[in-house]
């Protein structure tokens, strides 16, 4: 799947940006409808909770709306968006790690979705995602927005706010990472 | 890398992405405001008793949020159901209120472009004879004009830089500079074309290349460093992974895509798509390194990512075996000397131990250049040679950041790079060209919350002299016959 850029038609993989030069203002209604979902599936597999991503994707819009005006290109939205949504994961995993390290608390029961578990995976896919976190954060959001976002390393860089070659680095050794441990795992 | 892995991690992304349905989103939005709904009136039947709090205390942090969320995103909400696109159910029109975003980068601020130029030493390498940036160059911070550029001394120590906003939400700076070794800049053009971005320096020096992905489509300018002026030379349906000019001269460049490698003259016409497979070998799109000469090509194998030369036509010339004791290796770019500079790791501690080693085109034996530290998670990525024979090192850290190693060309000893006040910071290099160094440091120094601020410097690396340019990051490139 692709992260699409607002205006682009649905075509393949890839393709360039498209992005609507007219517009002089956030389309907030067709962001909504278009990147809802891929947002909070990005999301999902940023924090591997149904409950949590929703809620990350819905600060996120909340943001736009509240700092459109502010946006000089409303092209930009959409980059906007998914930036948001990753930082508010990270910032949901800090505070979930601080909750596991100070209340012992390894999962809040309350917030469980059995229909939604990952038992219901294939056991390499589980096996995959679980080596998955265990790398580093920053390396999970890169292969996430690479290999699930399709986002090119640009885009990636713009979205998390660092280099193209921190991108690439990020990439090669995140993978480098999970062939060791899925190599040695199989 | 694995293409078995990268496909083994697309299938489980997806797998785990598509258990998420807009069905059950929309049930999950429905149940969040439910939530809210509890807060704002009231338990919900079989609750206990409420509590009463005493005056000082505050619902947590989350559910103080989530009272204003619904509102505020409610307009969005009743005009996509209007639409009659979505179904979401129990939004609240009211109480609308400010909400701060864990993390907001439309906030952060864009980097103040005005040079600076406090300068400080670090103790020179015991290694280093000190060398002087000779005269006529502009003092570190000075800007001079385009005219002012003495061409014939352009070369090594030289960077192309484009000062780069701190937040990604703020368009690129259209200002393009040329740096000298001793941090005197000079304008080469204020227009870049807006939202462009640096990618190339021709190996003529004269000509630079941007890329702006803001427009539909993507679009190639070539700019003329003497004039400053920009020409469109390509425009792409298929947004570009990576663009280099070809060598000795860069009269022609590369794009590569996801799904291809073509060559194209300086004025846009295609002149070869380079084969994707090759006598059986599956060959990356997304990078190419040329040869000094510009006759061959070093390209990716795509199952494993080993180095494989090809010829300008794209024929193979030669796969490189892996070197005794490492497991596999991949290219990084060519050394000086038009070797190969490879980044290899063992098969015992495959994500720890990796090292650089320098291949010979020609096939012939390698050479370890430098192995990162065993039982630790450090490990080499890159490297830059140095003229007094030793080599700068780029270690890799979490979170983006490097530090930075000296290799001792006679003795072989590795050395962390030193910094004035003696501890050497997260940073990341953002170009060496000769013995200048340019660091983007970065803080906060740890991960972070993934929002940082930079600040540029030049180090030079034989005198370690450090002198601050500019408040944010640049993309730089590095003179490229260096």
């Amino acid at each position: 799947m692709t992260l699409s850029s607002p205006g682009r038609p649905g075509t393949g993989a890839g393709e360039a940006t498209i992005r609507d030069r007219s517009a002089t203002a956030v389309d907030l209604t067709a962001l909504y409808r278009e990147h809802r979902l891929p947002l909070a599936r990005l999301a999902l597999l940023l924090v591997d909770d149904m409950a949590t991503a929703e809620d990350v994707v819905h600060d996120a819009f909340v943001a736009l709306h509240q700092h459109q005006g502010r946006l000089r290109d409303p092209g930009a939205a959409l980059g906007y968006l998914r930036t948001t949504v990753v930082n508010g994961s990270r910032s949901v995993l800090r505070r979930r790690q601080t909750v596991r390290k100070h209340l012992a608390l390894v999962r809040d029961e309350g917030h469980a979705d059995p229909a939604d578990s990952e038992l219901l995976l294939a056991d390499g896919q589980q096996q995959v995602l679980a080596a998955v976190r265990r790398l580093p954060r920053r390396q999970q959001e890169v292969l996430a927005l690479r290999y699930w976002g399709n986002l090119s390393e640009a885009e990636i860089a713009d979205t998390l706010g660092i280099s193209r070659g921190s991108v690439k680095s990020n990439a090669s050794r995140g993978m480098a990472k999970l062939e060791a441990m899925l190599g040695a795992a199989t | 890398m694995s293409r078995q892995i990268e496909d083994r991690l697309r299938e489980a992304y997806q797998a785990r992405a598509e258990q998420l349905t807009e069905r059950r989103l929309d049930q999950l939005a429905a149940d969040r405001e439910q939530g809210v709904d509890a807060l704002l009136h009231g338990p919900l039947p079989g609750d206990p008793a409420p509590i009463e709090l005493p005056a000082a205390t505050v619902p947590p942090a989350g559910h103080r949020r989530q009272r204003w969320l619904a509102p505020v995103i409610a307009a969005a909400v009743v005009a996509a159901l209007t639409a009659g696109g979505l179904s979401l159910a129990g939004r609240h029109q009211q109480h609308a209120g400010p909400v701060a975003p864990a993390s907001s980068p439309a906030s952060s601020p864009a980097p103040s472009q005005s040079a600076a130029s406090s300068t400080a030493s670090a103790a020179p390498s015991a290694s280093s004879s000190p060398t002087k940036v000779a005269p006529p160059y502009l003092p570190a911070g000075q800007t001079g004009s385009r005219d002012q550029v003495p061409w014939s001394r352009v070369g090594a120590g030289w960077q192309l830089l484009q000062t780069l906003p701190a937040s990604s939400t703020l368009p690129y700076s259209r200002s393009l500079y040329l740096y000298d070794p001793a941090g005197g800049r000079y304008r080469i053009t204020d227009a870049l074309p807006a939202g462009a971005h640096l990618v190339g320096w021709s190996p003529d020096g004269g000509r630079a290349m941007v890329e702006v992905r803001q427009g539909a489509p993507e679009a190639l300018y070539q700019v003329d460093l003497r004039s400053g002026s920009a020409v469109l030379v390509l425009r792409s349906s298929v947004q570009a992974s990576f663009v280099t000019y070809t060598r000795p001269n860069g009269e022609a460049f590369l794009v590569g895509t996801a799904t291809d490698l073509r060559r194209y003259a300086a004025d846009g016409t295609l002149q070869l798509t380079y084969p994707r497979t090759v006598n059986g070998i599956d060959l990356s799109t997304t990078g190419a390194i040329y040869s000094a000469d510009g006759s061959e090509l070093v390209r990716t194998n795509d199952r494993d990512g080993t180095p494989v030369l090809v010829g300008n036509d794209g024929h193979v010339i030669r796969t490189f075996p892996v070197p005794a004791g490492f497991a596999g290796c991949g290219p990084v770019k060519l050394w000086p000397d038009g070797r190969l500079l490879e980044r290899c790791r063992r098969p015992e501690t495959p994500q720890s131990g990796e090292a650089l080693v320098l291949q010979p085109l020609s096939g012939a034996g390698s050479q370890v250049l430098a192995n990162a530290p065993t039982g630790t998670n450090e490990a080499y990525w890159d490297a830059w040679p140095i003229s007094n024979g030793d080599v700068l090192l780029e270690n890799w850290g979490d979170c983006g950041g490097s530090t930075y190693d000296i290799l001792d060309g006679s003795t072989g000893v590795i050395r962390p790079l030193r910094w004035p006040g003696g501890v050497p910071p997260l940073s990341e290099v953002s170009g060496v060209s000769g013995d200048v160094a340019m660091f983007a440091h970065r803080t906060p120094s740890g991960c972070g919350n993934g929002t940082y601020q930079y600040e540029t410097y030049s180090y030079q690396l034989l005198t370690g002299q450090v002198t601050k340019l500019i408040d944010g990051q640049v993309a730089a490139q590095p003179w490229p016959g260096s």
